[in-house]
């Protein structure tokens, strides 16, 4: 095969791995830091969310 | 330092001879361990021949990684460990006793194994200063090496599955150096027997220089 | 949680930035040099194409392995010892072990067509698939959790043990494989002189790799950052979480009730809590 390709399958393979190991690894690391920032919640929040008000107090009875 | 050696390796050969694990679970262990090799290889004796002394020292490997495990289980429960750290011994002291206490084991289980080759395998023993000499070396190679790693993984939750993966790898070239100079010794190979027990003195050298050195500091973080 | 902005791009500054946009236009160059302009080899044909890819990684893989052994001694040296360098140390061994396996993917897909064989018992290769296997166990060990200094110095003792013997594999594996394999059958050829093109982008894809290496490293770096973080601090604003959801149920639930002191009503609550621990803290 590698004959009538003139070896460029075995080109193609090592490059696709590379690139598949290499972009793979990447791709790993972006989805854990997002993983981990999720947990993290940012310095300052401009904005709590603030709590809904306290319901009217009712005179019970 | 070597006092509190012979201290800690006196209780751990203790220990060991009280309770009989080396000898009731660990020497039947290497014994199956050869058993099976003889059934993967299909009795073939020309294979099991010229393989018997790379599967010595494959068992040997498993038969270690046991012991070291048993060496720092020892020390796991009622704060053993903690009494150790506060006894005011020598860390390298401690170090060379354990290694010491585990080479005693592996050397014992090395008698059994050999046994177990030259009458399961047919293999042939020669030439014993160099094979007196292999074992020698490596089994303090493999008792300083896994002394090290040993309390490296000791207090770690995961310690039976990390200390394979941490020391096999790292024990490779004794496994190769050792072999090959067996088969040198039995005249399987041609020649380059007592150049290997070079490489094997450099790697026990180095790890007990490591482990001297190191020892403390692990065993505080244990 | 509006946790949005940060959670985009974690781990990416200036520095990552720049590195990752010249990574990309030297990958760019270096695949239009390797693929196009290069030409092919007297003996290895088109193969020989894979010679920009896969001795780069080889090499990025070496280095990583260097710069954990260095940051683990600048660990354990007392002067410089630093969360830092431990941080240092796990991200590049975890780099160069990701480019140990690509070398390792890389180097088997050219030895099958060179030599039929995937793999081979060379010294070389031998060696690399040894260091893989050790760096493998040094990262399990990492994984293990715990106090970060214990680990760190658990750590930066094992990478220096695992480093030293490094020197013993060597000559292990060059004096197993001298005297076993006498036939040279499955060594490399007398590689041909390179020169003009290929030359050039050999010498790119060393360049190349090495910023591609940088960029992963800064990223992997980012990454321990952010997990030490939550280890130091997440817990506090997990806490301070749950009491603002609390609170802001507490009168669906039980609307009668009047709500507990000011200071844990709601928003103010979370920066009280994280004041409690000083940004920046052990780092």
């Amino acid at each position: 095969m590698s004959a009538a390709t003139g070896g460029w399958d075995y080109v193609a393979g090592g490059y696709g791995a590379t690139v598949a190991l290499l972009g793979g690894y990447v791709l790993y690391l972006r989805r854990r830091a997002r993983v981990l920032a999720r947990y993290l919640p940012t310095p300052a929040p401009e904005e709590p969310p603030a709590p809904p008000d306290p319901p009217a107090t009712q005179e019970p009875g | 330092m070597w006092r509190d050696a012979v201290l800690v390796a006196g209780k751990d050969l203790r220990v060991e001879l009280r309770s009989r694990v080396t000898t009731n679970q660990v020497a039947p262990y290497a014994l199956i361990v050869l058993l099976l090799f003889g059934f993967a290889f299909d009795q073939d004796p020309y294979i099991l021949t010229h393989a018997a002394p790379g599967l010595f020292w494959v068992a040997v490997l498993l038969c270690a990684l046991l012991a070291i495990q048993r060496s720092f289980g020892l020390e796991a429960a009622d704060g053993a460990r903690d009494g150790l750290r506060m006894s005011g011994l020598d860390a390298a002291g401690i170090f060379l006793g354990k290694a010491l206490a585990v080479a005693a084991q592996l050397a014992v289980l090395e008698a059994v194994l050999a046994g177990g080759i030259v009458v399961l395998f047919g293999a042939r023993l020669g030439h014993p200063l160099l094979l007196g000499a292999t074992c020698v070396l490596a089994t303090v190679g493999l008792a300083a090496a896994g002394t090290v790693y040993g309390v490296m993984a000791a207090g770690l939750r995961v310690r039976e599955t990390l200390l394979p993966l941490l020391l096999l790898p790292v024990v490779a070239p004794v496994l190769l150096g050792a072999t090959q100079a067996w088969l040198a010794a039995v005249g399987l190979s041609s020649g380059g027997g007592w150049r290997w027990l070079t490489l094997l003195a450099a790697f026990a050298a180095i790890y007990v220089a490591l482990g001297v050195l190191g020892f403390g500091t692990l065993l505080e973080e244990a | 949680m509006n946790y949005k902005s940060l959670s985009a791009r974690p781990t990416s500054n200036h520095a990552t930035l720049v590195v990752g946009g010249l990574t990309l236009v030297g990958l760019g160059v270096l695949l239009v040099l390797g693929l196009v302009v290069s030409p092919p080899d007297t003996v290895q044909g088109e193969t020989v194409r894979l010679i920009y890819v896969h001795p780069a990684s080889a090499t990025m893989a070496y280095v990583g392995f260097g710069l954990c052994a260095l940051g683990s001694l600048a660990y354990l040296w007392p002067r410089t010892r630093s969360l830092r360098w431990d941080r240092f140390a796990g991200a590049s061994a975890e780099v160069g072990v990701a480019f140990c396996v690509t070398t390792i993917v890389s180097g088997s897909i050219w030895g099958r067509y060179s030599w039929g064989v995937w793999w081979t018992w060379d010294a070389r290769l031998t060696l690399t698939a040894l260091l893989l296997a050790v760096f493998l166990g040094y990262l399990a060990l990492r994984r293990t959790g715990g106090d970060p200094v214990g680990r760190a110095k658990r750590c930066a003792v094992a990478a220096l043990c695992c480093f030293l013997v490094v020197p013993v594999d060597h000559e292990a594996t060059n004096w197993w494989v001298t005297l076993h394999q006498k036939d040279t059958l499955f060594r490399i050829g007398k590689s041909p002189l390179i020169h003009g093109w290929q030359l050039t982008t050999m010498l790119l894809s060393f360049a190349v790799f090495g910023l591609l290496f940088t960029w992963m490293l800064l990223h992997r770096l980012g990454i321990e950052a952010l997990e030490d973080r939550i280890e130091e601090e997440g817990y506090v604003w997990a806490v301070a979480e749950r009491r603002a959801e609390g609170v802001a149920q507490a009168p669906a639930t039980g609307p009668g009730r009047p709500l507990p002191g000011p200071g844990l009503a709601g928003g103010p609550a979370a920066p009280t809590m994280r004041s409690a621990i000083p940004p920046g803290e052990g780092r």
